[in-house]
This record gives structure tokens, C-alpha cells and sequence, in this order.
């Protein structure tokens, strides 16, 4: 069976670089693209650093030569065939996601807002209304900063952007997750401006990640 | 701009030793009045960790999904899911987050 990592425009050759477990990693041309395999009798991801990494680098290796759309991991199918099969079933849509993320990267902003930034004032409880009525209140008013201090970061950041996204983020929700596709010649810009939003922001603690290939924005659905 | 040389050599810097490094992605969350070094040696600490946590949304939530004969082959994508972010989050902040974190997961 074959593992797939990534899908590219037509391209003459493959970089130097080996796939999960040492496997020798190749091109499929389908159409107008060509799928990056390796070859495998049986594949499982393993839940390791070690195969993500692997998928990872060949990826990024093929960032060289242009733009790229990385498969999701542990994407598996049966032949050669089967691969023409289904990528061009969908060459158009794939064509045309692979010129909107042409010349850009992706790259991830987290930020952790101190919970002790939005917490509310205590105002005790208010008259008519039971302590769980100040507590909605409460959490409302938290949240509603806490929305607050996102936009602070995701405003300037989105204008630096060609396209941007909030991904879902799990469980904390003093957490901001999100990620912009940046022209190639804007990610020092982009960098910079996290750096001042992080020192100017003294509710958040603002780390830049990447560049990633455009895992995000290779997707069909929406991520906001 | 060659980013993807450059790429490679951040994916080597970036890659974590994380099992000898356990840390909460709690930390984050520290109010920042520190000393200097503290500080650069917890930022460093903190893109680290951000680094690998991007990685695994990213591999196991984006790219291209084609279905039909195209399957994934990965264990269980919610139980891979949560072993790894278990690797820089510690037990005792991940496990309050374990409910919402597979709710949050589409079917």
C-alpha cells in the first residue's frame, strides 16, 4: 500500500529525503499533479513523535520547490491507480487550493491570556438575584474580556495575512489558537508584529509558530 | 527567500525533548515578572512546547482529506490525539480537559 504525504503541481523531481520508517519516498503523477508516496506492505501511524516528524519533514522538504498541499496523517491507499483514481477526482478543487496558497506560509499564533487579566471585579451579590446569577454574570464578563484581548491579537495579525483562521482549541478557553497563511516575504513582518503585540499586551503571552506548510488552509472547511 | 532550507534546519532546533522535559502548558500562563533569564529560558521553553502542540493540530486536524479509497491509518485518532498532548501538558491539567477535548472532535 502507499503512504500519502502530500500532493504538488507537476514537478521533475523529488527532494533527497526519507518517509516514515526509512521508506523511500516518490512521486505519482495524477493530471495536472503529483501525489508524494512511499511504499509500504502494511502502515499504521504510530502514536509517537517520531512518524508525525517523519511525515512532517518530508513535507516541509518539499516546500523547496513550491507550493504544497500536505495530506492529513496517516492518509494510506491501495496503488499507483488508486491514487491517479482520487486525486483526479478532485484535480480542480486541488489545483486551485495549490495556487491560493502559492508564495505563502502558514503560521501559528498561540496565545495564554492571564486568567488573572479578565477576572471581574467582585461586586458581591447584586440585590434580587441569587449567587448563581453572579456567577453567569461573572463568567460572561470573563469570557466577554477575554474575547477582547483575542481581537487586540487577531486584528493586526489577520491584516498582515492573505487569510487567516481561529482553529479549535481544546479545553482552556484562555487559550488562543490561531493561524494565518503569510506571503513568504511578509513572515519577518508578521514576526516582529507578535513580538510587539507580546510586549504590548501584558493580559497575554503571545508565541509565533512555524512557518508550517498551509496544513490549515489546504482543507475544504472552514476552520472559524 | 529559501524557506525551506530554512525550514529543515527550525525542524531540527524545534524538535523538543520532550519525554526529559515534562512541563503544563499552564505555564504559559505566568504573569510576566521575572528576572531576564528566567524569562528568555521559559520563552524558549514555552515555543518549544507550542512548536510541537501546533504540529499535532495541525497533522491531526488540517491538510487535504480525500475520501473514497484514501483511509487513514492512524490508531485512534482521539486516543493519539490525547497521548500526545499528554506528553507537554501534564496528567493534572490535560485530564479536566479530556471530556471537552473529544466532544469538541467531529464525529
Amino acid at each position: 500500500m502507499l503512504y500519502l504525504y502530500a500532493i504538488i503541481g507537476a514537478r521533475a523531481t523529488v527532494p533527497d529525503v526519507s518517509g516514515l520508517r526509512g521508506a523511500a519516498v516518490r512521486a505519482v503523477p495524477a493530471g495536472r499533479l503529483t501525489a508524494i508516496v512511499s511504499e509500504h506492505e502494511t502502515i499504521e501511524v504510530a502514536t509517537d513523535e517520531d512518524d508525525l516528524w517523519a511525515h512532517e519533514q518530508v513535507v516541509e522538504a518539499l516546500m523547496d520547490g513550491g507550493a504544497v498541499l500536505p495530506m492529513r496523517l496517516g492518509s494510506v491507499i491501495g496503488d499507483e491507480a488508486a491514487v491517479r483514481a482520487a486525486v483526479g477526482e478532485r484535480e480542480a478543487e486541488l489545483a486551485e487550493t495549490l495556487e491560493r496558497i502559492e508564495g505563502a506560509v502558514e503560521l501559528g499564533v498561540r496565545a495564554a491570556i492571564d486568567p488573572a487579566s479578565v477576572e471581574p471585579e467582585d461586586r458581591g451579590e447584586e440585590p434580587g438575584h441569587g449567587p448563581g446569577a453572579a456567577y453567569m454574570h461573572a463568567r460572561l464578563a470573563r469570557e466577554h474580556r477575554a474575547d477582547e484581548v483575542v481581537e487586540l491579537i487577531h486584528r493586526p495579525l489577520a491584516r498582515l495575512s492573505r487569510e487567516s483562521a481561529r482553529r479549535r482549541h481544546f479545553g482552556d478557553d484562555l487559550v488562543f489558537n490561531g493561524a494565518y497563511l503569510v506571503d513568504v516575504a511578509a513572515v519577518d513582518r508578521f514576526r516582529a508584529e507578535v513580538e510587539e503585540l507580546d510586549a504590548a499586551i501584558g493580559a497575554a503571552s503571545i508565541v509565533c509558530t512555524g512557518p508550517w506548510p498551509a496544513y490549515t488552509f489546504s482543507s475544504r472547511r472552514e476552520e472559524s | 527567500m529559501n524557506v525551506g532550507s530554512r525550514r529543515s534546519e527550525s525542524a531540527a532546533g524545534r524538535r523538543p525533548p520532550v519525554k526529559r522535559d515534562v512541563r503544563r502548558t499552564r505555564e504559559l500562563g505566568e504573569p510576566p515578572r521575572r528576572r531576564r533569564r528566567e524569562q528568555s529560558l521559559a520563552r524558549a521553553r514555552q515555543a518549544r512546547e507550542a512548536s510541537l502542540l501546533d504540529l499535532i493540530d495541525r497533522l491531526l486536524d488540517g491538510g487535504v482529506v480525500i475520501h473514497g479509497d484514501i483511509t487513514l491509518a492512524v490508531a485512534d485518532v482521539d486516543l493519539v490525539y490525547v497521548g500526545l498532548r499528554a506528553i507537554v501538558a501534564s496528567v493534572e491539567s490535560v485530564q479536566p480537559q479530556l471530556g471537552s477535548s473529544l466532544e469538541a472532535r467531529p464525529g
